[in-house]
């Protein structure tokens, strides 16, 4: 079911819950409005959330629940566009594709006031976080070294208590993850779907706001230093010590071979291209005007880090093309909503859509030369500005 | 952006496809050319060119490779390796279901018995490990003759539960030497001939070991005579314990040596443990011609002097 992308809110509808787990106050609203009409309901908060801002599950009337949590854009948006490599053909099998839960961006709106947020389907089932099933407590993420690294051998009795279909799971949300490229793949980065009598019976794959991080630098190296059995070196030596948290997973030899038949499945490489720019034109549409700049340039930031300054790099720009099946769609829908509708509306419709295609051509315009040359920032963040002004003019 | 990464994604791919390759050449060494490329066809299979039948045809022979008289143990896990993959590659693809309901049940069969399998290779390293191998290897060679017995028609939780899970406890309280690593293994791959011909797959669980009970009544005997079982006349066998080891036998296990050995008679002489205190020589001597009379107990605890 396609997420809402627009969340419509009355401030009059703002609250405020104790989190149990942190002892601090949230805040949430207990009704928003998408942009099809449907009505959501507030169901609960979400528990233990270390950032600040609002996230908390909410149902409409069809009983779906989903999950909105406050962030800062460039987080939603590259966040939200990992679900390309779910889509993509023949990445992992049809039976395996809900093996990660995948967020898309989103955009709210409380009194004309627009912020960024993320939104995913809420979790069915009795899940706990796998973390706390594998060490039997929440991980610590500021240990000196990784518990993956100084807890291996748990790790290893973690993976061989699964059932086999959670180890296809777990095998599968690796798979997705190095597909988007994100490389948290500490053991708190999935949940553990527990049976009536407490087995594990599946693995669901979360979390994906490292993605892309390091993409310039680890994809420098020569191809032959590139394999889907370590970490990238670049992501491994970051932060704490014993990062390389493919090598703990994958030391179980049931996964190990489970993953390595999945790679060795060959799958659409132009499709993967053309679902990854989908989602990445979709996704930045989702997010208000005033925070696109702000997203891309972190979102490069996010690409670009660690990497040399005087790093050379040459990207396939002709990969990124204006005429993409997304402006298709969304003029295939103008269309067909402009049919019997006045000429106002017409006109505001026909506004709108000239300045989703024009933002999302300077977008992807001023993104490429940024790859092109890191060194044309300032040039980037006028010509946005000058975008922007144009379109609030 | 992304475009890197999906080019990054594209060369992963190659290079989890070498390293299987190469897997299955390094495991297939043991085996035949023939089979080793039974194998990659199977396993390099596309979800459409998959052929179920062939597949599970090539793991028969396997198991029929693996049961070949004088197969190592060695090769006996390679194969193993050869026949896991073999059932993973046709479980994932049997995901997008292209497999008949008795394909998929042969296919769940044989995922519980390879996993009962890597249990006990698991139990294989684990005794490589451990130390004063010279008793649990005579213990192992005790239940061998039993094992081959119960080689057909039954299944694998029972061959466990009876006669293998003791010896594991045993071994892991004792501990064992490098020394005896081999003959362990053999005793264990004979074990694994076990569970690979055994008609009832179904029953197969082995999550939970029993450990030895503290509370069993022990009698003490001397590893070293009980493989040589030396008769001293049709329906005696004399078994003389030593002071060196601090072996561990319950009725069960005498039971089956008496069973397995055809002995009508049994004689046990014991001599002074001093390790355990014990300073005196108990002698034990069993008729064995009615069933009745086997009364082999002596608790170690209560004969300490």
């Amino acid at each position: 079911m396609p997420m809402p992308s627009t969340l419509n809110i009355d401030l009059k509808h703002l609250r405020e819950t104790l989190d149990k787990k942190t002892g601090k106050k949230r805040p949430y609203y207990n009704q928003f409005t998408d942009e099809n009409g449907h009505v959501w309901e507030y169901t609960g908060i979400l528990p233990g959330r270390g950032q600040d801002g609002m996230a908390a599950f909410y149902r409409d009337q069809n009983g779906t629940e989903i999950l909105v949590k406050v962030d800062d854009a460039a987080t939603c948006a590259l966040e939200g566009t990992a679900y390309f490599a779910r889509n993509a053909k023949g990445v992992v099998p049809a039976a395996l594709k809900n093996s990660a839960i995948f967020a898309t961006a989103g955009r709210m709106v409380v009194e004309g006031k627009d912020s960024v947020v993320s939104i995913q389907p809420k979790v069915a089932g009795n899940f706990e976080s796998w973390d706390e099933v594998v060490y039997g407590e929440k991980r610590d993420p500021s240990a000196w070294w990784s518990w993956e690294s100084t807890k291996s051998d748990m790790i290893i009795s973690g993976i061989e208590s699964l059932s086999q279909n959670a180890q296809w799971q777990l095998a599968a949300g690796i798979k997705l993850s190095a597909v988007c490229g994100d490389e948290s793949l500490h053991v708190g980065q999935f949940l553990a779907l527990k049976g009536s009598d407490g087995e594990i019976i599946g693995i669901q794959r979360i979390d994906f706001g490292a993605r892309e991080r390091y993409s310039r630098s680890r994809n420098s190296h020569p191809e032959s230093e590139i394999t889907p059995f370590n970490n990238s070196h670049e992501y491994s030596s970051s932060g704490q010590f014993g990062k390389d948290y493919l090598s703990y997973l994958l030391a179980q030899p049931e996964l190990g071979q489970k993953y390595t038949i999945l790679w060795s499945k060959s799958f659409d490489i132009e499709d993967l291209r053309e679902q990854s720019r989908n989602a990445y034109i979709e996704q930045l549409g989702n997010l208000p005007k005033s925070e696109m700049p702000e997203a891309i340039e972190k979102t490069l930031a996010t690409i670009n880090k660690g990497l040399k300054s005087n790093a050379s790099y040459s990207p396939d720009i002709s990969s990124i093309t204006i005429d993409s099946a997304y402006i298709s769609r969304r003029q295939t829908e103008l269309k067909s909503k402009l049919t019997g509708v006045g000429a106002k509306e017409v006109n505001t419709e026909l506004m709108k859509m000239m300045t989703n295609i024009h933002n999302s051509e300077n977008i992807l315009g001023v993104q490429n030369e940024f790859i092109c040359s890191i060194d044309k920032i300032d040039d980037i963040i006028r010509k946005l500005a000058e975008v922007e002004e144009r379109n609030s003019a | 952006m992304a475009q890197l990464d999906v080019q990054r994604a594209s060369q992963m791919q190659m290079v989890a496809t070498a390293k299987l390759e190469a897997d299955i050449s390094n495991i297939s060494g043991s085996v035949s050319q023939d089979l080793a490329s039974a194998v990659k066809s199977v396993v390099f299979s596309t979800k459409d060119h998959l052929d179920v039948n062939n597949s599970i045809k090539v793991l028969d022979k396997l198991t029929e490779y693996s049961l070949t008289d004088g197969t190592s143990i060695e090769t006996s896990m390679a194969i193993d390796k050869l026949k896991s993959m073999i059932i993973d590659t046709v479980d994932l693809h049997a995901m997008d279901n292209v497999l008949t309901i008795e394909q998929q049940e042969r296919l769940d069969n044989e995922i519980q018995n390879m996993r009962a399998l890597t249990k006990l290779n698991e139990y294989v390293d684990h005794l490589h490990g451990v130390r004063q191998a010279s008793m649990v290897s005579k213990k192992l060679a005790i239940i061998y003759p039993k094992l081959e017995q119960l080689r057909a028609g039954t299944n694998l939780k029972e061959i466990i539960d009876n006669t293998f899970l003791d010896q594991i406890s045993l071994s892991r309280r004792a501990g064992a030497g490098e020394s005896c690593g081999m003959k362990v293994a053999k005793s264990l791959e004979v074990m694994v001939g076990c569970a690979q011909t055994t008609k009832n797959y179904q029953s197969v669980e082995l999550d939970e070991y029993p450990e030895v009970t503290e509370d069993r009544e022990w009698i003490l005997i001397d590893p070293e005579d009980i493989t040589g079982l030396n008769r001293i006349s049709p329906n005696t066998v004399v078994i003389d314990l030593d002071e060196e080891d601090d072996p561990i036998m319950d009725n069960r296990e005498v039971n089956d040596l008496l069973e397995i050995g055809g002995h009508k008679s049994m004689t046990f002489k014991s001599a002074p443990i001093r390790d355990q205190g014990l300073e005196s020589i108990r002698a034990h001597q069993v008729d064995v011609t009615n069933k009745d009379n086997i009364k082999v107990k002596n608790d170690p605890k209560k004969n300490k002097t």
